[in-house]
């Protein structure tokens, strides 16, 4: 018996003990966080706030589990009503605080929640069920929620600031109910035609840039002066220069148009709105032209 | 054998064995027992000797074929959905993210197990010709080497599935060097990819390569790497073993005056006790019971460690890959970070002419370097005395130019992981790093 009780014997029995107790912990992490994912306590949350305001009776209409809107022809699901369960439910919960609160109801009409989802109104990650992962506020996610909060950075309010996915869909330079800031920003724009050219208004010798596709080039393509203090986005890139072009882009034959703040951003929001949408026909307004 | 035929029993047969005989037996009889040696040398048993890091290889693979098997359930190899299908195996599929973090974090540690192993075996000198009769262990060497690059192999075909801006350019990038190979790059490339640009064809290569054909030879290979050490008589470190016994036996002849005995059963030294093969049945033990003991030991730890790093270090996911946008810089997979530093600085200009590095240094060099691997067992002129034995004397040149070559690997590697930014410039990990901006 010799063999049997060979000096590894023993500590190998002891490393055998630690992989399996080691196992154990891991499964276990794995199985709490799966049981009790942050999104079941966002559930949580709403059910008591419906339980409080509607009763037991509302309460128990609530769907539980992963909820999904998915839009099949445009290859998009947003997993937002996982948490923001009673969004569609009307102004009993129009002042109930985040995530119970119900959305403002007359958007829905023009655009059903069934084939518009959330996030292309809202920006976000409709594939994520984690708040901050669902919002936006994750490395490597490039749209991020319009929400107050980012809103407030540019001096706008979110509505404003959401005004730049309405645009997305809703391009060309009528004017579209529920878009003030940009209404006033298309009105200001037959002046550039000076210079450059703009989507769908034509100019036969441009001394600028064309501008039909602004809203698509990339982020790491605009270039911030040195020493560069504030927000690092394109917004605020074309914000600064619209106050100021030789600041952002120095030498710039561009002149000041003493614009406001809040003129500025909206003029740069509609300027970062000019991109093609690739939408079926369902999903693009038809244009007074 | 019992002389009934085969039955299912052979199965399991063995797994309780009550005496070291039983053990021994197990080994023969069972199927899933029947790789292991019937004895092993304490030896080769012991950590100190080989780090066991090929069996921790081993056991990286077997956790990377567990969570791959279920991946690929839920993984869709096209360029509109493999993104979208890896999100959802992060966001809404049970363990998801915990699969997907073991996976890629085990495929990062076989990378650099399967390093450690080489380098192992290579201070030991356990790729040496000389040894016992029937042996020849440069055989198994040249299957490592061929195991080494197919697990390279394995990681960047992986690299490139979840399809966001990571993979996209690392493959681009890996591959651009691949086609700077003279007069067949273009081809060589094109084979890879299915086209000139990483698209559906390369994704789908890469996909089945990856899944299928890659891990169907690592298998295969890695049986008969098993199987060779059988027939080379286990490790390196028995044959010092074996020589010590023959050493100890020769030194310590059978006192005269004793008799010879069959039974050889008292104590002390005599004919029995010093013969070369008692000393080593002394030394050695069942390898059905210590081995198994062991093997399952070490794989309850990798899959623990592995499980647990994957749940503290979720595998990331950049955005969507595309061709549009070119990180600065883009970056290839880290083990090959050493060859892109090689490449970035083999590339400079004379006045008007530019030195493309791509080939020296993304071709070349390395291709020297897997060459020299190769033929090293043949080229190592050091004597017998020198396998299985941790920076034996005669070797201290060869070894000493062997860590020298891996040290500037690895600090290539560090100084490309950390220390390169835009442009492949110099930057400092401390520095504030702007990246790019933002949208909004
Ligand atoms: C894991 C649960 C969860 C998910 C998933 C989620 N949210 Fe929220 N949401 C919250 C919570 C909690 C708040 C309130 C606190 C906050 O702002 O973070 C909130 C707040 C908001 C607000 C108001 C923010 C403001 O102050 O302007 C909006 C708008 C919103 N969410 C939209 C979305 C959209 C669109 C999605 C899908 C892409 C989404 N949410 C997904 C939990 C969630
Ligand atoms: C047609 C565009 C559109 C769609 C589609 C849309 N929203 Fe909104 N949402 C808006 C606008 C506009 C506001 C009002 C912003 C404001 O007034 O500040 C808003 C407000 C909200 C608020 C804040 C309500 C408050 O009073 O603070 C939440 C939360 C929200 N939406 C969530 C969602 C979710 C979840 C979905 C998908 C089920 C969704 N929205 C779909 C445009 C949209
Ligand atoms: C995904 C594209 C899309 C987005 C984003 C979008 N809309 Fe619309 N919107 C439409 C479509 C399609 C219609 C249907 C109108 C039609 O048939 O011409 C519409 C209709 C409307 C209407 C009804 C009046 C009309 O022109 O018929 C208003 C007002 C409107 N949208 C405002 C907004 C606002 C405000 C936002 C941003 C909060 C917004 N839309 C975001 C696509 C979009
Ligand atoms: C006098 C000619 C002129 C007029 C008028 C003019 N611009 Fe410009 N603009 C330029 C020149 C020149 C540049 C290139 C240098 C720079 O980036 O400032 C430029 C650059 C730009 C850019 C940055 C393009 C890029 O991506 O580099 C934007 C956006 C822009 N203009 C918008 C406008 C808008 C909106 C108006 C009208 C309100 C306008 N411009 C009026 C001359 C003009
Ligand atoms: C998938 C990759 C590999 C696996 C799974 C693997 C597995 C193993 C195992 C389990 C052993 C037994 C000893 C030990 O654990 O150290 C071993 C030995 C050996 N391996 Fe590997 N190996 C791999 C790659 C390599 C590489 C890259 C080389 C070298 C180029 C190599 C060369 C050898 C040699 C020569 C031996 C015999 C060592 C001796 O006799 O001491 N193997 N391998």
């Amino acid at each position: 018996m010799s063999d049997f009780s060979s000096r590894f014997a023993r500590s190998d029995f002891r490393l055998l003990v630690a992989g399996g107790v080691l196992l154990l912990i891991a499964f276990g992490i794995a199985f709490v966080r799966e049981v009790d994912p942050e999104w079941a306590d966002a559930q949580d949350e709403v059910q008591a706030i419906v339980q409080e305001r509607l009763g037991a009776e509302k309460a128990a209409e609530l769907p539980t589990g992963i909820q999904q809107i998915w839009i099949e022809p445009l290859d998009r699901v947003d997993r937002c009503t996982t948490c923001h369960t009673t969004i569609e439910w009307g102004a009993e919960l129009a002042e109930a605080p985040h995530p119970a609160r119900s959305h403002p109801q007359g958007l829905f009409g023009a655009h059903p929640v069934e084939s518009f989802g959330c996030t292309l109104c809202h920006g976000g990650q409709g594939w994520a069920t984690s708040a901050d992962a669902a919002h936006g506020n994750v490395a490597f996610w490039e749209e991020p929620l319009l929400d107050t909060e980012r809103a407030k950075r540019y001096g706008l309010s979110r509505s404003e600031l959401m005004e730049l996915r309405c645009a997305y869909c809703h391009q060309g330079l009528e004017p579209v109910d529920g878009m003030p800031l940009l209404n006033a920003a298309k009105e200001k724009v037959f002046d550039c035609l000076d210079c450059h050219r703009l989507p769908g208004l034509e100019n036969d010798k441009p001394s600028a840039p064309d501008l039909g596709r602004e809203g698509e080039k990339h982020p790491s393509k605009y270039i911030f002066p040195e020493g560069f203090e504030g927000e690092r986005s394109v917004l605020n890139w074309h914000i600064e220069h619209f106050l100021d072009p030789k600041k952002m882009s120095p030498g710039s034959a561009m002149p000041k148009f003493g614009l406001s703040r809040k003129d500025a951003a909206g003029l740069a929001l509609l300027v970062m709105s000019w991109r093609r949408q690739d939408l079926p026909a369902a999903w693009t307004p038809k244009t007074g032209e | 054998m019992s002389g009934d035929g085969w039955s299912p029993r052979a199965l399991w047969r063995g797994f309780f064995p009550e005496t070291p005989r039983e053990g021994a037996d197990a080994i023969v009889q069972n199927f899933l027992l029947h790789a292991l040696p019937v004895r092993i040398t304490r030896r080769a048993l012991s950590w100190l000797a080989t780090g066991w890091l090929g069996t921790i290889t081993l056991h990286i693979f077997l956790v990377l074929c567990l969570t791959g098997g279920v991946l690929l359930f839920l993984y869709v190899p096209s360029i509109e959905r493999a993104y979208a299908s890896v999100k959802d195996i992060e966001y809404v599929v049970s363990f998801g993210s915990w699969l997907r973090g073991t996976h890629r974090i085990s495929a990062h540690l076989m990378v650099a197990a399967v390093v450690l192993h080489l380098v192992r075996v290579f201070l030991t000198g356990a790729y040496k010709k000389e040894g016992a009769p029937g042996a020849f262990r440069p055989l198994n060497w040249w299957v490592g080497v061929v195991l080494m690059m197919l697990t390279f192999g394995l990681s960047f075909t992986g690299y490139l599935l979840p399809w966001d801006q990571l993979a996209y350019w690392a493959i681009t990038v890996g591959t651009q060097i691949a086609g700077s190979v003279p007069f067949v790059g273009d081809e060589v490339r094109m084979l890879m990819l299915g086209g000139d640009t990483v698209g559906q064809s390369a994704l789908l290569r890469f996909y089945v390569l990856h899944c299928f054909v890659l891990p169907a030879f690592m298998i295969y290979l890695i049986a008969y790497h098993m199987w060779r050490i059988r027939k080379d008589g286990g490790l390196a470190v028995t044959d010092r073993v074996v020589a010590e016994a023959r050493e100890t036996a020769r030194v310590a002849p059978p006192s005269p005056g004793k008799t010879y005995t069959l039974m050889g059963a008292t104590q002390g030294v005599n004919a029995q006790a010093a013969s070369p093969a008692s000393l080593l049945a002394r030394e050695s033990e069942a390898g059905g019971v210590s081995i198994v003991r062991r093997t399952v030991a070490i794989f309850l730890i990798v899959l623990a460690i592995c499980s647990l790093l994957g749940l503290a270090m979720p595998a990331q996911l950049e955005e969507p890959a595309n061709p549009a946008v070119t990180p600065n810089p883009a970056k290839a997979p880290w083990y090959f970070l050493w060859l892109q530093e090689l490449v970035s600085i083999l590339t400079f200009r004379i006045g008007d002419t530019l030195i493309d590095g791509s080939f020296l240094g993304g071709v070349l060099v390395p291709g020297i370097l897997i060459g020299l691997l190769a033929s090293w067992p043949l080229l190592d002129r050091s004597p017998a005395e020198a396998a299985g034995v941790w920076f034996h004397p005669s070797r201290k040149r060869q070894n000493r130019v062997f860590l020298l070559l891996l040290f500037a690997a690895v600090i290539l590697t560090i100084i490309g992981t950390f220390f390169r930014g835009p442009y492949w410039m110099w930057v400092w990990p401390w520095d504030p790093s702007h990246g790019h901006a933002s949208w909004v």
